[in-house]
C-alpha cells in the first residue's frame, strides 16, 4: 500500500518528508523500546511510537522504515524535524491513540510482520 | 586497551581550572550563596587558614539551607565534609571514574599536602578531550591493495552520552555495505549489531571506538570502550537485564536487549570486559 493513501485515509499530519506517493508500506510495527524495534522491525514498515527524540531517526534509517507515525498529537523538537527532512525520513502525526491507528490500519488491510 | 588510549596520557593539571574560588568555614551560607550567584558557579571548596581542603559547599546545600531558613549558619555546619579530591598528576580517567561512580560534577584538585590548587569539572574534560581526540572525526582507510578484492576499514570515535550523534557509525557502515552490493539480510544484521554496540557506548561508557573491517568473506567489527565494564557478562547477556538509569529508559533504551541483539545478529561474537576499565566486543558477520 502506498504511504500517500494511508496519510489521506487516516488524515495524518505530515511533519517531515516528501514524495509520499512513491513510498510503499508493507506492514506496521508498534513499540517504544528501541532495541525491540531494532530486533523486530522490518523494511517498509510504518512504525508507530511515542518516542520523539533524535534516535528514532537512526532506527528508522537503519531498518529502512517507510515512515514514523507519532500518535496522540506528539511533536518532536524542531531539530529532530530538520534532521528528518535532511535525511528524507517521513514523520507523520495523528491526534488518535496508537490503538485507534492500529485498528484503522488493520481495517485497511495492513498487517504486522 | 587503556595504554593505547590518548585519554590515559592526559593528566588533571592539563585540564583543571586554577585560581579557584574558595570559601572559609566560618563564613555564612548566605555569603556562599552570594559568591555562587556573583561568580555564576555551582559549588566551591571550603578551605582552612592554610588553604587545605576541609569540605565542599554546593548549590544543593544552599537550597537546603534556604528551605530550612538557615542561611545565617556558618558554612562548616552545612558543608559536605567527606569530599573526594584528585591530585594534579593523576589521570583524567580517574576523575571520569569518580564522576561516574558518584554522580559529581566537579572535583577539587589538591597537592600532596591537601592544599587546593585547582578544580576540575566534567565540562572541562569534555571540552579538552573533544579538542584533543578530535572526536568529531570519522576516519576511513580504504582500498588496501589486494589483487581480488578491496578491503575497507572504517573507524569511529563515539562519545559517552552523545545521543545526538548516536547511530552515525551504524548508518555510515550500512551505507558502505550497500555500496558494495552486500545482501539486505546481512546489512540488516550488521546495522542492528553496530547500532546496539554504539548505543552501549553512548549509554554506559565514557568513550569508545568502533572499527569495521570489510573483507571478501566477512565483516569484522571491533568495539572497544573505556568505561565501567561489566561485572557479570553472563547476566548482561540475558534478555531483560539492564543497568540503565530511569532517564535512559524513558528514551526507550535500557531494555536489556542490546547485547542479546548483537549476539543474535552475529555469526561469531565474543565479549570481554574488565570492571572499572572497559569492554571489548568482537563481532563477525560472514558475507557469503
Amino acid at each position: 500500500m502506498m504511504l500517500a493513501e494511508i496519510v489521506n485515509k487516516l488524515d495524518l499530519n505530515v511533519l517531515a518528508g516528501e514524495n509520499l506517493e512513491n513510498k510503499c508500506v508493507r506492514g506496521v510495527y508498534i513499540c517504544d523500546l528501541l532495541s525491540n524495534v531494532m530486533a523486530h522491525g522490518q523494511a517498509d514498515n510504518l512504525w508507530i511510537t511515542i518516542q520523539t527524540h533524535q534516535n528514532v531517526l537512526a532506527v528508522a534509517t537503519l531498518l529502512n522504515f517507510s515512515a514514523i507515525l507519532l500518535p496522540e498529537g506528539l511533536k518532536p523538537e524542531q531539530s529532530v524535524l530538520d534532521k528528518a527532512c535532511k535525511e528524507k525520513i517521513v514523520i507523520l502525526q495523528s491526534p488518535q491513540s496508537a490503538f485507534e491507528l492500529a485498528g484503522k490500519l488493520y481495517e485497511m488491510g495492513l498487517r504486522g510482520n | 586497551m587503556l595504554n593505547n588510549n590518548p585519554q590515559s596520557k592526559l593528566r588533571i593539571e592539563d585540564m583543571m581550572t586554577t585560581g579557584v574560588i574558595t570559601v572559609l568555614p566560618h563564613m555564612t551560607m548566605r555569603q556562599a550563596k552570594e559568591t555562587m550567584r556573583l561568580k555564576n558557579i555551582s559549588g566551591m571548596p571550603v578551605i582552612d587558614h592554610a588553604n587545605r581542603l576541609i569540605g565542599i559547599v554546593t548549590v544543593a546545600d544552599v537550597i537546603q539551607a534556604l528551605d530550612e531558613q538557615k542561611l545565617d549558619l556558618p558554612i562548616k555546619e552545612r558543608m559536605t565534609t567527606r569530599v573526594h579530591s584528585i591530585k594534579p598528576y593523576e589521570s583524567v580517567n580517574k576523575a571520569l571514574a569518580i564522576f561516574r561512580q558518584h554522580g559529581y560534577g566537579r572535583l577539587p584538585v589538591v597537592d600532596d599536602q591537601n592544599r587546593v590548587v585547582g578544580i576540575i569539572t566534567t565540562n572541562d574534560i569534555v571540552k579538552r578531550l573533544a579538542k584533543y581526540l578530535r572526536l568529531d572525526e570519522i576516519e576511513e582507510i580504504t582500498d588496501f591493495p589486494n589483487k581480488t578484492v578491496q578491503n575497507h576499514t572504517l573507524s569511529f570515535n563515539i562519545k559517552g552520552g552523545d545521543f545526538d550523534r548516536a547511530g552515525l557509525a551504524a548508518s555510515t557502515i550500512k551505507k558502505k555495505l550497500a555500496e558494495l552490493g552486500i545482501s539486505h539480510d546481512i546489512i540488516r544484521r550488521a546495522a542492528i549489531a553496530i547500532y546496539e554496540a554504539e548505543m552501549n557506548i553512548v549509554i554506559h561508557a565514557f568513550e569508545g571506538q568502533i572499527w569495521a573491517h570489510i573483507s571478501k568473506d566477512k565483516l569484522q567489527i571491533t568495539v572497544s570502550d573505556t568505561g565501567p565494564g561489566i561485572e557479570d557478562i553472563e547476566q548482561a547477556m540475558q534478555v531483560g537485564f539492564s543497568t540503565a538509569t530511569d532517564q535512559i529508559r524513558e528514551l526507550g533504551f535500557g531494555a536489556g536487549m542490546g547485547l542479546p541483539n548483537i549476539k543474535n545478529s552475529s555469526d561469531k561474537f565474543t565479549i570481554t570486559s574488565t570492571p572499572g576499565k572497559g569492554t571489548e566486543l568482537d563481532i563477525q558477520i560472514f558475507l557469503n
